[in-house]
């Protein structure tokens, strides 16, 4: 955008907010709105000041020309509050401008009467937008002004622009704060003395023109000018205080001396009798003098509270100091608040390629605490991203990568150490440990293979029961995961994780660790089907298969599972076993022990029929015979 | 504006001395830079046939004039000289191409001789140390000036090439700044005062490091916070080094492109001070984010979060502005002292935190160090002493008789039977008030 260009984007801006404002009961809520809030914050730089007579705005003399209904909308409205200048002087907050249209949107009469809207937008504080407004005085003048006096007139024309009031009458005071009280003082009294019975219109313009200089005089002359209203008790003086919002008079008191405190004290203790007032109604009733010394009281309403504080802050600053030093950050937080900030920035940060920046920087803090085994710092960290995300949905493949990042071996190996470092005990809450071990579930998840290589290689005993403990309760989550590396070619790898998968009882894992029951190497078939135990309905069938296998731990642990199954079935299978040819005989010594262990019906029968066999041929089935003896003889005492 | 000549002068004669080790003697490159230093030198001698350059601590000198820009922007060279033996350099009109060359040669040590034709002389020495020395007591502190500008050259260097940093250097400079402004509050004050056209950001946030931390001071925090404190400053507008330099130079009213440009400046900062802070450190990263939140939070960048912006931001915020009103910039008149502190009190409550306005004032006074008084009598005033209100002002100097002469040496005066008729900007009255330091009392 051009310089040239600015005006009427301004002034876009400003019909578009206004049609937004009109329209909706929360304009803030509405897109457009923010965007136009937005523009005229970029536009405030220097201020931009914009003329506005019956014809619409314009900027250096030049009419501001736009398209825009709104635009149009919003002129009309100004000129009807006989606004002739509005400047942008600093950047509104959206707050700001609503400010500024609640304003516009009252009528007339009310804006007037609470001394035009510049003057509530400054008794909101509201600093960054300037209203300019053609003095009512002038409007009406033309029809019914009462003939003036000259001075008054000089003043209620003054009244338009308060700073060069201000500085005139700074100009013939010499300039000496004590001088130019006087000046302000007796000048005020001296136009009120002048105006013409009934004038009410112009004793309103000129107590506000006198209040609005006030504004401009420097410090000293404030206090002293504020000292001499304090003082009085004259209906005009008492005027003029009343004028002042809460927020105006609170930040006077504290720089009054003690006595000056005391006065303005009792000031605002008269005027809280009025519960509701509003300090900027007292301009209507500044009409009506009698009136005022009951209604001036409300000026303070508000004030007393803040006034109360401040007066024990201002009595003694040491006590003012405790006020301040009350409101001193806590160095433990600070951490915490960094920690918020960088939410924050995750929040507003919309460059892709920054975004990453960003995320590098977490990748190394989480990274650099962990190396330094500041695990509940790695913690927070860490959780500054994943807990309640702050960042754009469309930003967690980011995210994800930089979790990725963080969860490498290295990391896990230095988190892992800690977190088993406690060894049997519970850790305690808050501690580093804890904080580990909720580091490693944090990232566990997405570093199941660097965690499954961990266990690999790991020997210290804590440190694969924490392992195990940790993969077991990802793989309940998300059995998938350890499932796949079932296919890893150490047969100890695998074996590790048929010990994790033993301690999840998902249909996936289960079914994975029956397929492992074919694996080549036949350690792993061996932890299968320990794993598998033989509480479920599968088990006889997969056990008798594995009477054949080729490994004789594997087979011999079978049989001892099936006996100790003790069912029927079981004892079926195994003396099917014993009856078949293809049956080792060391294995079938086996199974008659096996046999002998259970304890049901048909086990017994078939272990004394074989006892009970008269012709053997050969020392195998001999031995057989005298195993099953010996069994049963065992079995006889009980 | 002898300043001004003075850091032509050694822009030239830096680069010459540089690209002395790099070109062989003809090249075209090497005989422009020598040129333009003779240039530059000659420039010096408009008004006088002579003219004496000394070097003493880390201070400049033009005769018996001290430089405190150039003291501060050269502060490396002006190393580079005393390590080779240089404390004083004496200008002959006119000076030989020939003589300059001999110098940067020297300079950069690629040559043992020194000028042949003797338009230059080396340590000659026409001023002692007492000439010019009236207090030594500040050349801490502009020497820790000078180190804060340096580290925050360095650290923006970094972040441009996207290269790592760490804030070592930054509290390590901010320690010695603190422990000088705690102890000279009235000429740290004086030193802020302290502007650059150039190398805006960096003076500025110096100056606003400086103010943060006689504002801490003031409120009673405890020195171990007011370091912490005083890295944010320091660093709080570290992030501009991403903005383009003809955003920032801008000299006119921005676009809105250029604006949004401005706007990311704390994010970008508190980015890059996160990205550098040790544990312990990251404090500084919010105080960037936050320094134009507002303590209303209606700022920007927009707070995501619910508490209001940190007291660590809120008076940086309050020293920023300051700082930046009193600045000439290119598209805005400075504000004088006075105004600028009637714009915070405008603010306090919306745009400023109304405890720390109120306490800022108190310690600038109405009239803050520095401050600039035109008298009823045509005499310019400055204010050299802190003091609470205007009827307590009495440490003033004279530095404009009423005819309108510049003083050489500021004349302590009275207020007293004396109007104050205006307050002016240091163009106006064409004073620096950093360049007086030396020649005050002041308090430490
Ligand atoms: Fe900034
Ligand atoms: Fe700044």
């Amino acid at each position: 955008m051009t310089a040239s260009a600015r005006p009427e984007a301004i002034v876009e801006a400003l019909g578009t907010a206004w049609t937004v404002f009109s329209l909706y009961p929360d304009p803030e809520s509405q897109p457009a709105f923010r965007r136009a809030v937005e523009l005229l914050q970029e536009a405030s730089g220097d201020g931009a000041h914009l003329d506005l007579d019956s014809s619409g705005f314009s900027f250096s003399g030049e009419p501001v020309v736009t398209d825009r209904e709104g635009a149009e909308r919003f002129a009309k409205r100004c000129y009807l509050h006989r606004v002739e200048g509005l400047a942008v002087v600093a950047a509104p907050s959206p707050r700001d401008v609503e400010r500024l249209f609640a304003g516009l949107a009252k009528d007339d009469a009310t804006t007037s009467a609470s001394g035009g809207i510049e003057a509530e937008l400054r008794r909101d504080g509201v600093v960054s937008f300037s209203v300019a407004q053609r003095s009512l005085l002038r409007v009406v003048g033309t029809e019914d002004a009462p003939d003036r006096d000259g001075k008054v007139q000089q003043v209620l024309d003054a009244g338009v622009d308060a700073a060069a009031f201000a500085e005139a009458l700074i100009e013939e005071s010499g300039g000496e704060p004590d001088a130019v009280v006087d000046l302000f003082y007796g000048r005020y009294h001296e136009t009120l003395d002048h105006l013409t019975e009934g004038d009410v219109f112009g004793r309103e313009g000129v107590v506000q023109t006198f209040v609005e200089a006030f504004f401009y005089l420097d410090e000293p002359a404030q206090l002293g000018a504020f000292r001499r209203f304090l003082d009085s008790d004259e209906v005009f003086d008492r005027a003029f205080l009343d004028q002042f919002a809460g927020h105006e008079l609170a930040k006077l008191a504290p720089r009054l001396d003690s006595q000056g405190l005391a006065l303005l004290l009792d000031y605002a203790r008269v005027a809280t009798d009025q519960a509701d007032g509003r300090p900027d109604e007292l301009l209507g009733i500044l009409k009506n003098p009698e009136a005022l010394h009951s209604v001036r009281e409300v000026a303070a309403a508000k004030v007393q509270e803040r006034l109360g504080e401040l007066t024990k802050a201002a009595e003694e600053s040491a006590k003012f100091l405790a006020i301040v030093q009350d409101k001193f950050p806590d160095p433990r937080r600070y951490f915490y608040d960094s920690l918020e900030v960088f939410r924050g920035l995750l929040a507003v940060e919309d460059r892709e390629d920054r975004f990453r920046r960003i995320m590098r920087v977490w990748v190394g803090k989480v990274s650099a605490s962990v190396r330094a085994s500041d695990f509940r710092r790695a913690e927070l960290w860490l959780r500054s991203v994943t807990a309640k995300p702050t960042y754009p949905p469309d930003r967690q493949s980011d995210v994800d990568y930089s979790l990725a990042q963080i969860a490498n071996p290295e990391i896990l190996n230095h988190i892992v150490a800690a977190a088993a470092e406690k060894g049997e005990r519970e850790a305690e809450k808050g501690s580093p440990e804890e904080s580990a071990l909720r580091l490693l579930q944090a990232l566990g998840p997405r570093a199941v293979n660097a965690l499954i290589d961990l266990l690999a290689e790991e020997e210290g005993r804590n440190r694969r029961r924490l392992l195990v403990g940790l993969l077991s309760r990802i793989a309940a989550e998300d059995p998938a995961a350890i499932v796949n590396r079932l296919s890893d070619d150490r047969w100890y790898v695998v074996r590790n994780l048929l010990t994790v998968l033993r301690e999840t009882s998902t249909a996936t894992a289960s079914q994975a660790v029956v397929t492992a029951t074919d694996h080549p190497d036949s350690r792993v078939r061996l932890e299968a089907l320990r794993v598998l135990g033989i509480s479920d309905s599968g088990a006889t069938k997969r056990l008798t298969k594995a009477f054949a296998d080729d490994d004789e731990k594997v087979r011999h642990a079978a049989i001892g599972m099936m006996g100790a199954a003790g069912t029927a079935d079981a004892s079926l299978a195994l003396v099917a076993a014993l009856d078949d040819r293809r049956t080792r005989h060391s294995d079938k010594l086996r199974i008659v022990l096996a046999l002998a262990s259970s304890e049901n019906s048909s086990a017994i029968d078939a272990l004394t029929s074989l006892a009970k066999k008269r012709f053997v041929l050969g020392g195998q089935t001999r031995s057989l015979r005298d195993a099953a003896q010996t069994a049963l003889r065992r079995r006889q005492p009980s | 504006m002898s300043d001004q000549h003075m850091r032509d002068f050694f822009n030239h004669l830096r680069s010459a001395s540089r690209q002395m080790a790099l070109y062989p003697e003809e090249h075209p490159a090497l005989v422009e830079v020598v040129n333009k230093a003779t240039d530059a030198a000659n420039g010096l001698l408009v008004d006088a046939s002579e003219k004496a350059i000394t070097i003493i601590g880390d201070s400049l000198y033009l005769e018996r004039t001290i430089l405190p820009h150039a003291s501060l922007e050269f502060n490396r060279l002006l190393r580079d000289m005393q390590a080779r033996g240089v404390d004083s350099i004496t200008l002959t009109s006119r000076v030989s191409r020939g003589d300059l060359h001999d110098l940067a040669a020297f300079l950069a040590a690629t040559s043992g001789d020194v000028p042949a034709e003797g338009t230059i002389r080396l340590n000659e020495r026409p001023y002692s140390r007492s000439d010019l020395e009236t207090d030594t007591g500040f050349t801490g502190l502009r020497r820790s000036y000078a180190r804060s500008l340096d580290v925050l050259r360095g650290v923006s260097l970094a972040l441009d090439s996207e290269e790592s940093f760490d804030l070592t250097g930054a509290t390590w400079v901010v320690e010695q700044l603190v422990e000088q402004t705690l102890s000279q509050p009235a000429a740290s004050v004086l030193l802020s005062t302290m502007k650059s056209h150039d190398e805006y950001t960096f003076y500025h946030s110096v100056n606003v490091c400086i103010l943060a931390i006689a504002l801490a001071r003031m409120v009673g925090l405890p020195e171990e916070e007011i370091k912490l404190l005083a890295v944010g400053a320091l660093l709080h507008d570290i992030g501009k080094v991403r903005v383009p330099i003809r955003t920032l130079q801008w000299p006119g009213r921005l676009d809105t492109e250029q604006w949004a440009e401005i706007k990311l400046h704390p994010q970008e900062g508190a980015a890059a001070i996160l990205a550098a802070a040790a544990p312990g450190q990251e404090i500084a990263a919010v105080v960037a984010f936050e320094h134009h939140a507002r303590f209303d939070r209606q700022g920007y960048p927009s707070m995501t979060y619910s508490r209001p912006a940190h007291f660590f931001s809120r008076l940086v915020s309050t020293a920023d502005t300051y700082d930046a009103l009193t600045t000439r910039r290119s598209y805005r008149r400075a504000e004088t002292p006075n105004r600028a502190l009637r714009v915070l009190l405008q603010g306090a409550g919306t745009l400023y935190d109304p405890d720390l306005v109120q306490t800022f004032i108190k310690m600038v006074g109405v009239y803050p160090v520095g401050s600039l008084l035109e008298l009823d009598t045509g005499g310019i005033v400055m204010v050299t002493g802190n003091h609470q209100d205007a009827a307590e002002l009495a440490d003033v100097v004279l530095v404009r008789a009423p005819d309108g002469i510049l003083l050489d040496e500021p004349e302590p005066t009275t207020l007293k039977d004396r109007i104050i008729v205006d307050q002016l900007t240091s163009d106006r009255a064409g004073v620096d008030p950093a360049s007086l330091i030396e020649r005050l009392e002041l308090d430490g």
